[in-house]
């Protein structure tokens, strides 16, 4: 019961967060130079045309104005349509969805299932090869360009190799490829984040007593010491995963995966308000929800945390 | 714990290799068997409007979808040249003011509906009246039903290259029943034409699929289907062709068609296009450029040559004058012309004012031009001119160049009006007219007469107008055209009559697989 | 493997550990020799870094890897030679037959495990024939039995106070009824009033399951209160040991005992400064060569500095000191 008022209280909290992103966003936004309407009709249009689709977009009343019929807009679940295309803010976001998530999630999952062992290891057998090798890894991943990766993984696996499709979303194994190139930063940090979750956590006392106590090394990593390790690493995961969701650009763009994050940056290029504003807000409500998942998922690993803090 | 590190590598290996093997798909695409056939051309530019009449008008990537969803009139071939469509043939009065067209008899609209001479009308009154109506159906006075198969369309001045405007992505004919029946709105969720291709489903972002209609006027398309996907990424629009996955690329870059070079499977083909790439000097606003001996070192001081190497590995034709010699009304003799000469250059720019002004050539970003604008840079530093380049991007483009911000721009003009006439766009003095608002070039009052009396007369009479206004533009130096644009195309050697068109569209009509 | 019951349940012999870190090496213990008979409670002094841990760690054979190594010496549990059995032996040996609790309660728990599934874990080691109700059961009687109410085993540790802790630790180290019990300073970090309720409650397990204690403290008074033997350690080595009446009689005493006896305050003395020991302990990166005491004592000859002293022995009383014995000047 306890938990649903929580969630229930974080989920609101969102709000005035929204709010405020929102507003200054559309400050920014109205502030730059551009006219839509005359972006639209092409300057062939004669001046009543423009300032016809003006009145007609609402772009003649004061901001605050407009900013205010956005929101009330938004409060009916009615995001407007994109001023390039005319499609739908909600309709597109919602096509565009399930693809994001799904590379988003198959970019995490296999960056946590290699990274948290191989930091776990490299912890566990401290100044050993392995550690130097998985720190090395670690720069590696986190210096090599994404757009560079893409392209080498495309002309490798689909071109000289052609394991792979290089484009689109059709099936699982479209994923493959842009899961490998967007999980490699997430594979760095998650091998980073355990590693120095669990130095810490091995030099902790309970460790030693359950040495003491008869448990073998690995019995004493495997039983105490690993999932106390966990919570600076679930809290990365959940970063990492929201990052994928509307930052995923590049991976998005060289794979030609209709995502988020290429429709974010293709508004904000063409100043279409309506798209950036309603992604800005849909996007920061799934973070929003993915902290609020992260901090549960704490809580019940860490019987310490208290949610009402 | 240790045991998940090789579990994982073990899972990625299966879903590699147990998943059947990368079948491009090109070979079901062919439709050997029995299949239907079908084809997928990649292209960055998204087309969103697939009807033309309605408030928002339309732009030029839409002219991918409408040049194959609907007719025009007349067409645009590839080469730039005006061939019958619709009208089977037409005359001119005497006064150039009054087009009488002959329509074909037999055409069905996509929903079966025979095609007449009330859709044209509704098609013209329409498109006139909207956003791109001054634009394209220029001096448009009405359009008058004479039978069902025959129309005249009135001018309020004589226009030269009206035609091309009937050829225009504006000129595609909507069927009047059906808009009454749908709307705007309606129109533009399903729309109708007589074109090769009816119009299934576009997902935004992703991908438009085009369906061969049965019953088109010209006979049945080879192809069933075709295919347009959205793919932003230019290498990935390359990488995708060599893998199979797409069978054409719409206007890829002409160094990376020249990779390709030597290989069997892939053939690409290129034209001129009808766009011009110029350079432009602001003479407003108290900037250098209303220097005219400054205007002069520039004219004289760029290597033309140089750039279109930079820009197309030397594939671009260098220009003269501010038009495509593919447009209507080229003047082909009496053209005076500068050449490259840097020492005269030099000379111009030690009899004029300046004195280290910076000077700022604004660019759209990624795109030739932008490289034009380096190269083009950096001669002129080698001159003593302090040049710069702005490149941004599309929207702060648009904006600087309506406000007149900047000391020189380059544009890449694609016209859908290939007439000389275009020229005229940066001298027009009609009050309020969107691109000279900001900017005024100081004898347009001089040049733009002249460019409005060549486009009232008809084929050779033009010739002295633009010969006229052409060499004034030249003295006074207010540009430097600088090399012809060129459209691409990449595609796999197993399908045939794909060719490059000028305006960057494509008949998909004449595509067929070996 | 049959043990021999007949000796010393621990018999410790000229044992030298060493830690090598980067910048130096320290020689922690020195020759240490000790016994233990069974059921014995030894209490363990020394000042701080005088090796008392290491000598526990030593037993157990948990010293920091890479880092501390047992140079020489020999341990003997129950006849067996510890330093030559396998890790696996030593697996069954910790927490079953001997076990360990260390100084600081609060970090010694894990904290995301409830007290009952850490007592648990202790029976799932070492009695794996069990059923899962009868350990729970175990687990409920050894809450009960140092004072903690059953139902609190599905409570987390940060849910105790630190004598609570503390309590938890001890159950989880007799749960498994060991012979011998390593406690590192076990009420060290507990204010006194719950120290002598630990120490109590320790006493009566003892007195319930028979087994050794080696009280590991810097605190003399515990020791005179809890323990039947003494053992005083300075500089890696055992300079005295023997009952706790022989050693605080003080008749007859090492020098260094004699400080540490000097330092305690007296309620009826008049003094009004204690007499602390002088100098600092001798620098643990070099080996001594004779006494490790002489620097500091305040009866040194010349024979300290260069001779190691012999153990001077006499109705179980030992003393390491040149002033005792058969070389007395």
């Amino acid at each position: 019961m306890y938990l649903v008022k929580y969630t229930i209280k974080r989920l609101l909290m969102l709000i005035p967060v929204i709010l405020g992103v929102t507003l200054i966003l559309y400050f920014v936004l109205e502030l730059s130079p551009s006219n839509p309407a005359l972006q639209i009709l092409g300057a062939d249009a004669s001046a009543e045309q423009i300032a016809a689709l003006e009145h007609e977009m609402g772009l003649d009343q004061p901001i605050i104005v407009q900013y205010v019929r956005y929101i009330l807009g938004v409060l009916r679940l009615d995001f407007g349509s994109s001023w390039v295309s005319g499609y739908d803010v909600l309709d597109t976001f919602m096509l565009r969805l399930p693809d994001t998530l799904m590379l988003a999630f198959t970019a995490t999952l296999w960056a946590v299932a290699l990274g948290i062992p191989i930091g776990i290891y490299a912890a566990v057998k401290q100044y050993g090869v392995f550690d130097y090798g998985s720190m090395v890894l670690t720069m590696l991943l986190f210096s090599m360009p994404s757009f560079w990766l893409a392209i080498l993984c495309q002309i490798l696996f689909c071109l000289v190799l052609h394991w792979l499709p290089a484009t689109g979303v059709g099936s699982l194994r479209h994923f493959i490829l842009p899961a490998l190139v967007l999980g490699a930063n997430t594979l760095a940090s998650m091998i980073r984040m355990s590693r120095t979750s669990m130095l810490d956590v091995l030099r902790q006392d309970y460790i030693r007593t359950a040495r003491a106590k008869g448990a073998s090394k690995a019995a004493a990593i495997v039983h105490h010491a690993v999932g106390n390790s966990l919570v600076p690493v679930i809290t990365q995961i959940g970063i990492s995963f929201a990052g994928c969701i509307g930052g995923a650009v590049v991976t998005e763009s060289i794979f030609t995966i209709p995502g988020l994050g290429s429709m974010l940056i293709n508004a904000v290029k063409a100043r279409d308000v309506p798209v950036v504003m309603g992604t800005v807000i849909l996007v920061a409500i799934i973070v929003g929800v993915i902290n609020l998942v992260v901090d549960l998922v704490c809580a019940k690993v860490d019987p310490r945390i208290d949610l009402a803090a | 714990m240790r045991i998940y590190k090789p579990a994982a590598l073990l899972l990625l290996a299966a879903l590699l290799f147990s998943l059947p093997g990368c079948a491009s798909g090109q070979e079901a695409r062919k439709g050997a068997d029995g299949g239907g056939s079908s084809v997928i051309l990649a292209t960055s530019g998204e087309p969103y409007r697939f009807y033309a009449l309605s408030e928002e008008g339309c732009a030029g990537d839409d002219n991918l979808v409408l040049s194959n969803v609907y007719d025009c009139l007349t067409f645009l071939e590839a080469d730039g040249s005006i061939s019958p469509g619709l009208a089977e043939r037409w005359e001119l009065s005497e006064d150039g003011l009054c087009y009488t067209f002959h329509l074909r008899q037999g055409v069905k609209f996509h929903n079966g509906a025979e095609f007449t001479a009330r859709d044209v009308k509704f098609t013209f009154d329409k498109g006139a009246a909207g956003p791109l109506g001054s634009g394209l159906f220029v001096n448009f006075k009405s359009c008058e039903i004479v039978d069902d198969y025959t129309v005249n369309i009135y001018l309020t001045a004589p226009y030269a290259g009206f035609l091309y405007g009937v050829a225009s992505r504006l000129g595609g004919i909507c069927s009047l029943d059906y808009y009454n029946e749908v709307g705007d709105e309606g129109y533009l969720e399903a729309p109708i034409g007589t074109g090769p291709y009816r119009f299934v489903e576009a997902v935004g972002g992703e991908k438009i699929v085009l369906e061969a209609f049965e019953d088109y006027w010209r006979g049945e398309p080879a192809i069933d289907t075709v295919i347009i996907a959205i793919v932003p990424n230019v290498s990935t629009q390359m990488i995708g062709l060599e893998n199979g996955d797409y069978d054409a690329v719409r206007n890829p870059p002409i160094d990376a068609c020249t990779h390709l070079e030597g290989r069997e499977d892939i053939c690409w083909d290129y034209a001129d296009s009808t766009g011009r790439i110029t350079l432009y000097l602001a003479t407003w606003g108290g900037r250098v450029g209303e220097d005219i001996n400054f205007r002069r070192a520039v004219q004289c001081g760029i290597n033309k040559e140089e750039v279109t190497a930079g820009t197309s590995s030397g594939f671009a034709t260098i220009l003269d004058i501010d038009m495509c010699p593919m447009y209507g009304g080229y003047p082909t003799e009496g053209i005076v012309t500068v050449d490259y000469d840097p020492q005269q250059a030099l000379d111009y720019l030690a009899a004029s004012d300046y004195s280290g002004e910076s000077f700022e050539i604004l660019v759209k970003s990624g795109t030739g031009e932008e490289m034009a604008a380096k190269i083009i840079q950096s001669q002129l530093i080698e001159l003593g001119i302090n040049a710069t380049v702005t490149a941004v991007d599309n929207t702060t483009y648009t904006q600087l160049q309506y406000s007149g911000n900047f000391d020189a721009i380059i544009r890449e003009q694609l016209s859908s009006m290939v007439d000389a006439d275009g020229a005229s766009t940066y001298f027009n003095t009609t009050p309020g007219y969107a691109y000279t608002k900001n900017c005024k070039y100081p004898l347009a009052d001089v040049i733009y007469p002249l460019f409005v009396k060549g486009r009232e007369v008809q084929g050779e009479e033009r010739t002295p107008y633009y010969v006229e206004a052409c060499n004034l533009i030249t003295q006074e130096a207010y540009l430097v055209p600088l090399y012809n644009g060129l459209i691409a195309v990449a595609y796999s050697s197993q399908l045939q009559g794909v060719e490059a068109h000028c305006l960057g569209s494509y008949n998909f009509y004449h595509w067929s697989w070996k | 493997m049959e043990m021999d019951r007949s000796g010393a349940l621990l018999e410790v012999e000229g044992l030298h550990v060493r830690y090598k870190t980067k910048s130096a090496e320290v020689y922690a213990l020195n020759g240490l020799d000790l016994r233990v008979e069974r059921g014995e409670k030894l209490g363990l002094v020394g000042e701080t870094g005088a090796g008392k841990t290491t000598l526990a760690l030593s037993i157990l054979r948990l010293l920091p890897e890479r880092v501390g190594e047992i140079t020489a010496g020999s341990i003997r549990y129950e006849g067996e030679q510890l330093l030559e059995q396998s890790e696996a032996y030593m697996l069954g040996l910790r927490g079953r037959r001997i076990s360990m609790i260390f100084q600081d309660p609060m970090t010694s728990l894990n904290p995301i495990k409830t007290v009952g599934e850490q007592i648990l874990e202790v029976l799932d080691l070492h009695f794996p024939g069990l059923s899962k109700a009868e350990k729970l059961g175990r687990v409920a009687r050894m809450l009960e039995t140092v004072g903690i109410p059953a139902s609190r085993g599905g409570d987390f540790p940060y849910q105790f106070s630190g004598g609570m802790k503390q309590r938890i630790v001890i159950a989880m180290a007799l749960i498994g009824e060991p012979e011998l019990l390593l406690a590192d300073e076990p009420t060290t970090a507990l204010d006194v009033t719950i120290q002598a309720q630990i120490l109590e409650m320790m006493s009566r397990l003892r007195e319930e399951y028979g087994t050794a204690v080696i009280l590991i403290t810097h605190d003399l008074g515990v020791v005179a209160e809890f323990c039947d033997r003494v053992a005083v350690v300075y500089g890696g080595r055992i300079v005295e040991q023997g009952s706790v009446e022989q050693v605080f009689a003080r008749g007859m005493n090492h020098p260094y005992t004699e400080g540490l006896l000097g330092c305690i305050p007296e309620l009826d003395s008049r003094a009004e400064r204690l007499t602390p020991i002088p100098g600092q302990m001798a620098d643990p990166t070099v080996q001594p060569k004779g006494c490790s005491f002489a620097e500091r004592c305040g009866r040194c000859m010349e024979i300290c500095r260069t001779r190691q002293p012999e153990p001077f022995e006499s109705e179980g009383h030992s003393i390491m000191c040149h002033l005792y014995g058969p070389g007395e000047v």
